[in-house]
């Protein structure tokens, strides 16, 4: 029993930590509008809490300073998954014992919010009961316990559309590899690809890692490929050929400045992926209050260090996605003077 | 992190400082983590490493680390190169002048002088932010000006994967001499090791076993750093000891210690 305990307590722990970063790493990937950037910071500081307020439990004094540290870690808990809804599965977890007090959170609650939900997990304060283990308490619930949950929560890139970012071109023996990493979707052998704003086209024919070959590649994977085409070059993106990257040469997007300022006409460097392309400020469209996300000016001509806008970029062809769709070449970084100034997603690519 | 995801991350910024600079190199230390930082690059170049292997000799080594430096030289067939601040050995600079001046003169200065003669534009460190408090400071991709100095208030703006790669000579504010690129700053001391479990050819000083009770956790220099207690005698139980110490890392490195700020004064002068 006492190993037992000991047991969950550290798993415990390691699991709330882990959710914690899965939530800052979820939230990053959020569209950086005015409403889900309140909802970001909530949902932030929800995460966040548990695992403080679990430490702060594992430190308190008496066994009711520990239930009630408990209480509030789980009321937290139960607030992040209520705020990510909409845009994802979300969960509910729910301190009862009631199978009715369940059924009429579900009706009023969260009808009244316009959500549905796929699972509700009533857990224990008290004794703890469905958060690491079934217990007695409830037996008329028959879903998964809250860590089973948390486990099986995905934030899948796998089934958007491949995209493969060059990162350079190596010559090893007598083939020449294109080193980069798959930034979403999966990559198999055999695949025909078209690399932009290259336009060059291929069949994948090895797939490699040191000392090896592989069949596929998924998401997150640095890897290389070798196929029958040349001119590729650093800053392309290949994908499917049913599912071709889109270079632009305009989009929309939201930028924050950190450093210095610019103005309406400037030329800067624009970094997205490996692509380092001159972008131009074509038009400085709304200005945007970094703190609560309120619109403070339109069309303005110049924006400063700490400011926000929504702008429209010109640039050289670049692949670039919305943020919504594929984040991680839906972001970008802005650079003056050799220097990183700025950061911003992409909002319209059409 | 998984192990898999820590790999591709590290290889992503090994091919990324590669494609970008110029003339880079790599700092090795023959400790675990420098170790695990070649196997890296071994694995993101496909088996040879296309730039120079530095090691700082300060002549105070364990023998152990000279043999094991030599014999994996010659197995892996990399260019060693090995900066020595000659003229402050010959001035007889040692742990007795002091452990700042000790380690700035024969670690840092060493580097300096050997940096001026070839002219590196980038350097790979093997180090983790877990190590060391002001190592925690650190960018994956971070600039030095032309006296070494690391600037920690004012660090380049390091979003997603967009690392301040390109060199800020231009700039107004200073002269940049090079940029140290930190492939394994995300990593932790127990990834490390269960990483070398996992890959099984990363080779390792045996230093880092226990024998008689004592085992080396970090390596340095033979006067600056102590074995801590430990029965640790193979890989896997390295990583079982890891999983429960309340010991800190750098516990056997004295220069960690002497004063408050010591590693924060001796890191902005240009320390790893």
């Amino acid at each position: 029993m006492g190993t037992e305990k000991a047991k969950f307590k550290d798993e415990f722990r390691q699991r709330v930590y882990r959710f914690a970063l899965d939530i800052i790493r979820y939230v990053e990937q959020l569209p950086k509008e005015q409403t889900s950037r309140i909802i970001s910071g909530q949902l932030l500081r929800s995460a966040t809490s548990i695992g403080a307020n679990v430490v702060e439990a594992q430190g308190a004094s008496s066994r009711k300073d520990y239930t009630n540290f408990f209480s509030y870690s789980r009321l937290k808990l139960k607030n992040s998954p209520v705020f990510s809804s909409g845009i994802f599965t979300f969960y509910i977890v729910i301190l009862t014992f009631n199978l009715w007090f369940l059924n009429f959170i579900n009706l009023w609650f969260l009808n009244s919010f316009g959500f549905q939900t796929e699972v509700f997990i009533p857990i224990s304060a008290l004794v703890g009961d469905n958060v690491y283990r079934k217990g007695k308490v409830m037996e008329w619930y028959r879903g998964p316990t809250l860590i089973e949950t948390l486990d099986g929560v995905k934030l899948s890139r796998e089934e958007k559309p491949l995209r493969f970012v060059v990162q350079d071109i190596y010559s090893v023996g007598s083939e020449r590899i294109i080193v980069g990493r798959v930034e979403s979707g999966l990559l198999q052998k055999g695949d025909e690809v078209i690399f932009e704003p290259s336009g060059i086209k291929g069949v994948i024919e090895r797939i490699i890692v040191f000392d090896a070959d592989l069949e596929e590649a998924g998401t997150g994977d640095s890897i290389g490929v070798v196929i029958k085409a040349s001119g590729v070059k650093r800053g392309d993106v290949f994908g499917l050929l049913e599912t071709p990257p889109k270079p632009v040469n305009e989009f929309l997007g939201e930028a924050v400045l950190l450093d210095k300022s610019m103005k309406k006409g400037d030329t800067l460097e624009l970094r997205c992926g490996t692509a380092k392309v001159a972008c131009k400020i074509k038009e400085i469209k709304e200005k945007i209050n970094l703190e609560t996300g309120e619109v403070m000016g339109e069309r303005s001509e110049e924006i400063f260090e700490h400011d926000a806008a929504t702008i429209v970029f010109a640039t050289e062809p670049v692949v670039v996605e919305e943020f919504a769709e594929i984040p991680e070449l839906g972001r970008f970084v802005l650079v003056k003077a050799d220097k990183n100034i700025g950061a911003g997603v992409v909002l319209d690519a059409n | 992190m998984g192990l898999k995801e820590l790999e591709n991350k590290s290889i992503y910024i090994i091919r990324e400082a590669y494609a970008e600079f110029d003339n880079p190199a790599i700092l090795w230390s023959m400790g675990k983590d420098s170790t695990t930082t070649l196997w890296l690059c071994k694995k993101a170049f496909f088996g040879d490493i296309p730039f120079p292997v530095i090691h700082i000799d300060t002549g105070y080594k364990f023998k152990q680390m000279y043999e094991f430096r030599d014999e994996i030289a010659a197995e892996w067939g990399f260019d060693l190169v090995i900066a020595k601040n000659e003229d402050a050995i010959k001035a007889g600079v040692g742990p007795k002048s002091g452990k700042l001046e000790c380690c700035t003169k024969l670690k840092t200065e060493a580097l300096i002088q050997y940096l001026d003669k070839r002219g590196f534009d980038a350097l790979f460190l093997a180090i983790r932010r877990d190590e060391h408090g002001i190592r925690a400071k650190e960018r994956v991709f971070s600039p030095r000006d032309e006296a070494f100095r690391w600037n920690y208030r004012d660090q380049p703006l390091e979003m997603w994967d967009q690392y301040q790669t390109q060199t800020q000579s231009q700039s107004e504010e200073t002269v940049q001499n090079h940029t140290r690129v930190h492939p394994i700053l995300h990593w932790r001391e127990l990834d490390v090791w269960q990483y070398i479990k996992r890959e099984k050819n990363i080779p390792v000083n045996p230093m880092y076993f226990a024998s008689n009770g004592k085992r080396y956790r970090s390596l340095g220099c033979e006067p600056c750093t102590a074995p801590i207690d430990s029965n640790a005698n193979t890989i896997a139980a390295i990583v079982e000891e890891l999983r429960t110490t309340k010991v800190a890392e750098r516990s056997g490195r004295a220069q960690d210690k002497e004063k408050a700020f010591m590693m924060q004064k001796l890191r902005a002068l240009g320390y790893m």
